[in-house]
């Protein structure tokens, strides 16, 4: 189920802190109720993937008892070549095929697979451990254990990607000790800003940006204000929708007594592409840094070495992101450009901030347009939009797009609100009582009847 | 209790309040005037469309008689019904509706009015014949709010837990305070009012087929599923059933509106065999309901000549007062 639904908050959440701290506060029977609760969680989107869910536990966690069992490396190094085949099988058996057929001029056919939720996340989760086993830098976990680190809901869907030595080692905490009400308050807290980030912000960009990318698919080329107005509002949807997401992961889990790590901080505030990439879907960046780009030479081997580490590591980081070039294209212009950042941090002087902040912001907003369009040609067609070539007509929705660029470039970060700044106080809480109250209102609206065009 | 826990407290403590009393404002305000849970009983919506004022209008005890359909009968003006058969009619055409939605429609004015109905017209077009759609919210050419005409109260619960609720409930204090007009209470709503005739433009309206004009939608077929291969028509089982509830006394006029000559179906073809198919179930009906007459005006011939059309199907002015008529003369020739 969705975070921002009546059923998730209402009943599901409530539901779920209230029997955890009801039931027996030990190790084990905390442990497997928060694993069956994220099956429950897991499930209700489609009860078909939870068995392969729980194959992918205890296939992953069997792994590493035979590893204990044998210690020969090839047990983990299979592993992550299993988990990276069923990747491939669910996320890029249509694409790979697709491709194939165009380069070979065959025709094989691939019956569409669906996707399971969160594959892209739980496989990223086993192979980072099986890739820390690899290196003898993992323990053996208990099941349980390892279990909880798969399937936790705050993150099974859509991160944060937590590091098992980061999750793991918390389980033995009391959830219920003296802080355990600044937890949930703060939790809570950063829940709410989460949903204000999804539903206020981000959600009020989408038909804006929705309309236009879909009428660059179709007939008209939209005009300059509107290509314009699009690609900007996309460039802070996305940032609201996903961070609004990683803060309401963050939140929940802090309410079940586990920290998660930050994923986003302030990135459109950025003075260079290094810099948007430790501040963007954070801990995606450090997992490409981790597990591709220092693997691949990362900078102890050479210049020409490490700008095809950065190629490689970006256009992968791409791909990960959805089986299609557009994404596989945004990679490799956020690899080009952290390429660039590196020749020029080595022969020229630092840009001043007046003029890097703005040129990195340009240069990620121009490659949300690949990341946005649904192909190349629509990109392209956007790109010319943006031009000018569809007519300069006026934008829509500029003070939506300005209220959210305020807030991005000079706002404070969630986790500094809720985490740090935020005190007791009574007002405080009436504030984020009525704006959650504001929320749930909002999320049970659905299909607007009212229809201008139905004149008569 | 420290500082943290009376902030817990006092999130959670403001949230249900404040929840909960938006939400009793909403159905106490009864924003489309259902009468569930309603503190005001005075009729009358802000001026909504169709699909949300018709739920206030199909319960108004003032009517007796209906019109059920969709843009092609919403041209019949109740007041002239009112003379031509007596009794009182209100309009219950909403555009863009199929049999789904307009059986809903039905349903829902009957139950409000289990002892009084006196005349029922129902508008037999394209979707209910050669355009069917999926009986089903599958088949809506555009959303429709079955929860609002649903006879159980759940899914009106549910919706009105929502931010939209608590606007139109707004809107409707305006009009219940007299801030704001109320919608027309007969729900007449004549598509001809305010705009002068040009046959050219209606000729590249009917040529286009109504695409890209306001008019296409009640053609559309459906953007789902095609309907049952074998023929099977759930809505006439549904209409029948409707129709088994009545006393005879409910004089029922199925209504095949005329369509220009252009869109007609050619002899022969497919669409012509489903329009002959639906005109006999359709008399068939009459098995059911004694008390039914069918007014066809689905045929090739002076009635469909491009000059009585605003486009392919929607019909000008003096077609719907000859429709009118013939509603009225078919009821004295029993």
């Amino acid at each position: 189920m969705l975070f921002n639904s009546h059923l998730f908050l209402l009943v599901f959440l409530p539901l779920a802190v209230a029997v955890y701290r009801l039931i027996p506060n030990r190790d084990a029977v905390r442990v497997w109720y928060l694993v069956a609760v994220s099956l429950v969680f897991y499930g209700y989107w489609d009860v078909s993937f939870v068995p392969l869910l729980v194959v992918s536990v205890l296939g992953n966690w069997g792994l590493s008892k035979l590893y204990q069992a044998s210690g020969r490396r090839l047990v983990p190094a299979t592993g992550i070549a299993l988990n990276l085949a069923s990747l491939a099988y669910f996320k890029y058996a249509a694409f790979l095929v697709a491709n194939l057929n165009l380069a070979l001029n065959t025709s094989f056919a691939v019956d569409k697979v669906l996707l399971p939720l969160g594959i892209s996340f739980f496989t990223f989760h086993n192979i980072m451990y099986l890739a820390d086993l690899y290196r003898g830098q993992a323990p053996i976990y208990r099941l349980r254990d390892y279990a909880l680190y798969i399937v936790f809901f705050p993150q099974i869907v859509a991160g944060p990607l937590v590091r098992h030595w980061e999750l793991i080692p918390q389980i033995p905490k009391d959830p219920w000790g003296p802080d355990t009400a600044e937890r949930l308050g703060r939790g809570l807290t950063l829940l709410i800003i989460g949903l204000v980030k999804k539903v206020l912000i981000a959600d009020a960009l989408a038909p804006l940006v929705n309309s236009t990318f879909e009428a660059a698919t179709q007939r008209a080329m939209p005009g300059l204000g509107d290509a314009w107005a699009a690609v900007l509002g996309f460039t802070f949807q996305i940032y609201f929708d996903f961070s609004g997401y990683s803060d309401m992961a963050i939140g929940i889990a802090l309410m079940f007594g586990f920290a998660l790590p930050f994923n986003f901080d302030a990135p459109y505030r950025a003075l260079s592409l290094r810099d948007f990439w430790r501040r963007w879907h954070m801990t995606l960046s450090r997992l490409l840094r981790d597990y591709l780009y220092i693997p691949f030479g990362g900078n102890r081997h050479g210049l020409p070495r490490q700008i095809l580490a950065l190629l490689g590591t970006m256009l992968l980081g791409g791909l990960w992101h959805g089986a299609a070039w557009t994404f596989v294209i945004w990679g490799g212009l956020h690899g080009i450009g952290l390429a660039a950042g590196v020749l020029w941090r080595r022969r020229l002087p630092p840009m001043p901030a007046i003029f890097s902040g703005p040129l990195t912001f340009a240069f990620v907003v121009f490659a949300w347009v690949f990341f946005r369009s649904g192909s190349i040609g629509q990109a392209a067609t956007m790109f010319s939009a943006m031009a000018g070539a569809g007519g300069v007509h006026g934008a829509r929705h500029l003070v939506s797009i300005l209220i959210a660029a305020l807030i991005a470039f000079l706002g404070p970060t969630s986790q500094d609100v809720a985490l740090k700044r935020l005190r007791p106080v009574r007002w405080g809480a009436a504030a984020a009582a009525l704006v959650l109250c504001l929320i749930l209102l909002k999320l049970g609206d659905d299909t607007n009847y009212e229809f201008v065009y139905f004149q008569f | 209790m420290t500082n943290w826990s009376r902030y817990c407290r006092l999130l959670l403590i403001v949230t249900a309040l404040a929840t909960l009393a938006l939400y009793a404002a909403a159905l106490a305000i009864d924003p489309y005037d259902t009468g569930r849970f309603a503190l005001f009983h005075r009729t009358g919506v802000p001026l909504y469309g169709q699909r949300m004022a018709d739920a206030s209008r199909g319960r108004d005890p003032q009517f007796d008689s209906a019109v059920i359909g969709n843009s092609t009968i919403q041209l019949l003006d109740p007041a002239r019904l009112d003379a031509g058969l007596g009794g009182h009619f209100v309009s219950l055409a909403i555009p863009g509706t199929g049999p789904y939605e307009q059986l809903l429609v039905l349903g829902w004015f009957l139950h409000h009015h289990p002892e009084n109905v006196r005349t029922v017209v129902i508008g037999f077009d394209g979707s209910w014949c050669d355009h069917p759609r999926v009986f089903g919210p599958a088949g809506e050419s555009y959303p429709f709010p079955a929860w609002l005409y649903a006879e159980k109260p759940w899914a009106y619960l549910d919706h009105m837990f929502s931010y939209k609720s608590l606007e139109a409930g707004i809107r409707r204090l305006a009009v219940i305070l007299g801030r704001d007009p109320a919608a027309r209470e007969d729900g007449y709503n004549d598509y001809e009012a305010g705009k002068s005739y040009d046959p050219n433009a209606a000729r590249t309206r009917m040529i286009n087929g109504g695409a890209g004009s306001d008019q296409a939608e009640d053609a559309a077929p459906s953007p789902a599923a095609p309907p049952p291969p074998d023929g099977a028509r759930p809505e006439f089982a549904a209409l029948a059933a409707a129709l088994r509830s009545l006393p005879d006394t409910v004089y029922v006029a199925l209504v095949f509106p005329p369509r220009e000559t252009g869109s007609l179906p050619p002899p022969g073809s497919d669409g012509a065999a489903l329009v002959a198919a639906c005109k006999q179930k359709a008399s068939a009906l009459a098995g059911v309901h004694a008390n039914l007459r069918i007014i066809d005006f689905l045929n090739d011939g002076q009635i469909s000549r491009p000059g009585n059309f605003w486009d392919h199907i929607h019909y000008r002015g003096a077609i719907a007062r000859q429709i009118e008529d013939a509603i009225a003369q078919a009821k004295l020739a029993r």
